[in-house]
């Protein structure tokens, strides 16, 4: 087998190489929520995540994607019984929902099910396609 | 356009770390980072199975809506992030599901899959099932 050996690839223009029918994720990260402060347990292009509120959180990327119109996949689980669980409702909020999907930061909002309420969950997770500036 | 064939990339400095050029051309990520390390799709109903699967090994059935994807190569930890959508494939499900993370181990992630609809949730054996994990192997 051969084994190509290199710490950068770029393409031959000096840009990004062509993954052929590929794309890598741009930014992941796993969240526990439901402590004083939401911390990652681990994560990858995220600088820092922002405790807006009951269930509202703000992350911000190391790299910063190219605009705002790239692919967000969120998903998050509460603690308690099998049956109590959290959604994510929105990547905004009430009061600057279209912020907080910018090429910088996104935003979301987590829903308790069972308890009719935004709520901080155990696991909040994190999925980012799209294009980096 | 220019093209290399090899089987295996493998980094100079640190063997499993290779940056690349986004697509910008102002900054680079590092590509195995960005890449998805399981991803999986099932049927939770009846004898669960596997239609497709990527780094999967064996697929447990727990209990009604509680089933656990084992992986062939494992995780450096449980930290790792998660990602799924359920559903019966089919537009008449009006009912919300959701796939909720259970045990996490580095060898293997326990689902339980939930359904909630009037005020009512319970757990269900959805006919389709995907998820993905992205993190660090082993």
């Amino acid at each position: 087998m051969s084994t190509l050996k290199a710490d950068t690839i770029q393409s031959t223009g000096g840009g990004a190489a062509t993954l052929t029918k590929q794309h890598a994720a741009k930014a992941w990260g796993s969240v526990n929520a439901n402590q004083s402060t939401p911390a990652f347990r681990d994560s990858f292009n995220y600088t820092s995540i922002l405790d807006e509120g009951t269930g509202l959180y703000e992350f911000t990327f190391t790299s910063a994607m190219s605009d705002g119109s790239y692919s967000a996949t969120m998903t998050c689980s509460a603690n308690g019984s099998q049956t109590a669980f959290a959604n994510i409702m929105t990547t905004g909020d009430a009061a600057d929902s279209y912020r907080k999907y910018t090429s910088t930061i996104i935003g979301c909002t987590s829903w308790n099910e069972n308890g009719g309420a935004n709520g901080d969950p155990n696991h909040l997770n994190t999925l980012i396609h799209g294009d980096l500036a | 356009m220019s093209e290399i064939l090899v089987n295996k990339l493998t980094g100079t400095s640190t063997a499993g770390s290779i940056l690349v050029t986004g697509e910008g051309n102002s900054t680079t990520t590092n590509l195995q980072q960005g890449l998805v390390k399981v991803w999986f799709n099932y049927s939770g109903s009846g004898t669960i199975a596997y239609r497709d699967s990527f780094n999967c090994a064996s697929l447990t059935d727990n209990a009604t809506g509680d089933h656990t994807v084992n992986f062939t190569s494992s995780m450096t930890s449980d930290d790792y992030s998660s990602a799924g959508i359920v559903g019966n494939g089919n537009n008449a499900d009006t009912a919300n599901s959701q796939m909720r993370r259970g045990t996490s181990e580095t060898g293997s992630i326990r689902l339980t899959i939930n359904y909630a609809s009037g005020g009512v949730t319970g757990l269900f054996d959805y006919g389709e099932i995907t998820g993905n994990i992205n993190g660090d192997l082993a």
